[in-house]
């Protein structure tokens, strides 16, 4: 296997605009390093910002958002974030997206075959139809569907929430994109469901050999499934890593604090029910349009000292281990 | 539950062989339970499995096809007695948002209370004032409307409601979906603060079986409109019986442990 390089987000910056009001200050430079083959967890709480990296990743922002700053480096291009027509060009070619419903990447008039075929017509202009047909079949066949030829020629509504997204993915593994962006791929889906769909897209890894960005706001997908994490808060990557280290050592107060309320299916139990406590981050995020020229958590930080708010902190390696980083000036 | 099954005191909750069918479907088959007072009882399953269906007769929403459901011994739907229907059983919904009108200010709808229970206002706004520390909210909440406060606010105002009419079971259908982790402890930390100060019988149905685990004391899972294992929290997890229920536990996603630093 040839050493590609990794597909690198850079310095991405995000606003909102709202008529009246300061611009919501949404993303603040956020960069991610996804290398090949690997599956890279962008783990983040509602308000985070972890979808809007996700859309303007696949320039799908919303009209009111503003893309300040930012540049996608994808094998030996180039792609700067505010050229909407550049990211065009990689939509459905190098890069591929599962929405948490499948719904929004289905048509509901169209047949699965004809979502299928669309995606073939697009990335092999040359094949016929009948050639066309038996691809698509196999990647039914290949992403657990029964029946893959009966399926070709029901609609979307037909089939439960589990087999769409496996649709999606089908759809996916047809376009053979350079990273798959999965945005809470299994977060509509029951727990048994979670587990098989999450084994189709890490077999779409395997098979094609994509990288993955799996965005998520469970701990324990990201423990199970990813190599790497990126940890994002109130729109800024407060810790990136190696999971294993990263969930082991947290290098950022915000890591460990989310780690710890996270509910383990094996976590400590106190002797009797009725004795459980539950454990929560007090405080609430702070406000978009007017953010302090200091650490985002500190108000939060049980760890906080002055120093953290006298000045914002950026994003640094850490001295013994140079391939994590954190914004936390104590971790240093 | 099992025929053999010994329940220390008259249960506060006793299901008996209740079937719910709609049109072409049984959405509950024969399901059996008897839920004990004054502690946390925790129903899981996955869709479709009727643990929602299971809340509707018991909350005398919906008479069962067949069977009968009877809470501290009286059967329900109670409804030629509202006031004594109300203080049997409350509901604490997913979306706080059913709870409240949006055209009422929050202490109109809580005023209701008083209206449903035959109470006077000052008694009541007298009662609301004890709720209203218990659950960490403030006053002036109540001459907000719903769409001025906080998602957490709602969600207190709507345990509120129910708290004033001083139920024996209170229910709460999937009661941290949609909730961040760093905050869904503040919910499950105020159900167990009420259950200890009332002793209300508390029934929990999730999909969180992380969750459940931890707080009910024990635990139904429910399939295809069946109970496939019933019993204490510990062996249910600890030792699972049912095939199934052993599926559920292996599918749920688990890291490493982490431990908390400082």
């Amino acid at each position: 296997m040839t050493d590609s390089p990794p597909i690198a987000l850079q310095g991405l910056s995000v606003d909102f605009l709202s008529a009246g009001e300061p611009p919501a200050r949404a993303l603040r430079d956020v960069s991610l390093t996804i290398p090949p083959r690997s599956i890279v967890g962008l783990v983040g709480e509602s308000g985070s910002g972890k979808s809007t990296v996700a859309m303007a990743m696949m320039g799908l922002l919303a009209p009111n958002a503003r893309v300040g700053a930012g540049r996608i480096d994808v094998g030996a291009r180039r792609i700067d974030c505010t050229d909407g027509a550049a990211l065009a060009g990689l939509r459905g070619r190098d890069f591929a997206m599962v929405f948490q419903d499948p719904s929004a990447s289905l048509n509901p008039t169209f047949t699965i075959g004809a979502h299928l075929h669309e995606v073939l017509r697009t990335r092999s202009p040359g094949s016929d139809r009948a050639e066309r047909q038996e691809r698509a079949i196999e990647a039914l066949r290949t992403v657990g569907i029964d029946r893959p030829e009966a399926r070709m020629r029901n609609h979307p509504h037909e089939l439960s929430g589990g087999m769409r997204q496996r649709v999606v993915i089908a759809m996916a593994l047809l376009a053979r994109p350079r990273l798959l962006i999965a945005d809470e791929p299994t977060t509509a889906l029951d727990v048994t469901v979670e587990a098989q769909v999450m084994a189709e897209i890490v077999a779409l890894r395997d098979q094609i050999g994509c990288s993955i960005l799996l965005i998520t706001h469970s701990l324990g997908l990201v423990a199970r499934y990813c190599d790497h994490v990126s940890v994002i808060y109130a729109g800024e990557v407060l810790e990136y890593g190696p999971v294993a280290e990263v969930v082991h050592a947290p290098a950022h107060p915000y890591s460990a604090d989310i780690f710890a309320c996270d509910i383990e299916i094996d976590a400590a139990r106190a002797p009797a029910a009725a004795e459980q406590r539950f454990r929560i981050i007090p405080g609430n995020l702070p406000g978009l349009r007017d953010l302090p020229a200091a650490c985002i958590y500190a108000p939060r930080c049980r760890k906080a000292v002055p120093a953290c708010t006298a000045g914002h902190p950026a994003l640094l390696p850490l001295t013994d281990e140079p391939e994590r980083e954190t914004r936390c000036i104590l971790a240093r | 539950m099992h025929p053999g099954a010994v329940v220390p005191n008259p249960p506060a909750i006793e299901v008996a062989g209740v079937t719910v069918e709609f049109t072409g479907l049984r959405a509950l088959d024969g399901v059996s339970l008897a839920v004990p007072p004054a502690g946390c009882f925790g129903i899981v399953g996955e869709s479709g499995s009727g643990k929602s269906t299971l809340l509707r007769p018991i909350l005398g929403l919906q008479r069962p096809t067949r069977g009968e459901v009877r809470i501290e011994g009286t059967l329900q739907p109670h409804r030629r007695d509202f006031r004594a229907q109300a203080r049997l059983v409350q509901p604490i919904f997913q979306d706080p948002a059913l709870s409240l009108s949006p055209r009422r200010r929050v202490g109109q709808s809580l005023d209701e209370v008083g209206e449903a229970l035959g109470e006077p206002r000052d008694a009541l706004r007298a009662r609301l004032g004890g709720v209203f520390e218990r659950l960490g909210l403030q006053m002036p909440v109540l001459d907000r409307y719903p769409h001025q406060i906080s998602g957490g606010q709602a969600r207190r105002v709507a345990i509120a409601r129910a708290l004033l009419f001083q139920p024996r079971v209170l229910i709460a259908d999937e009661p941290t979906a949609g909730l961040d982790v760093s905050v869904q402890g503040d919910l499950l930390n105020l159900l167990q603060e009420i259950r200890a100060a009332t002793g209300v019988t508390l029934l929990i149905v999730s999909h969180n079986l992380a969750v459940i685990r931890l707080i009910a004391d024990r635990v139904a899972v429910m399939q295809g409109g069946h109970i496939v294992e019933e019993g204490d929290s510990r062996s249910v997890f600890d030792a699972p019986r049912s095939d199934y229920t052993r599926t559920l536990i292996a599918s749920w996603p688990r890291g490493q442990p982490v431990e908390a630093t400082g």
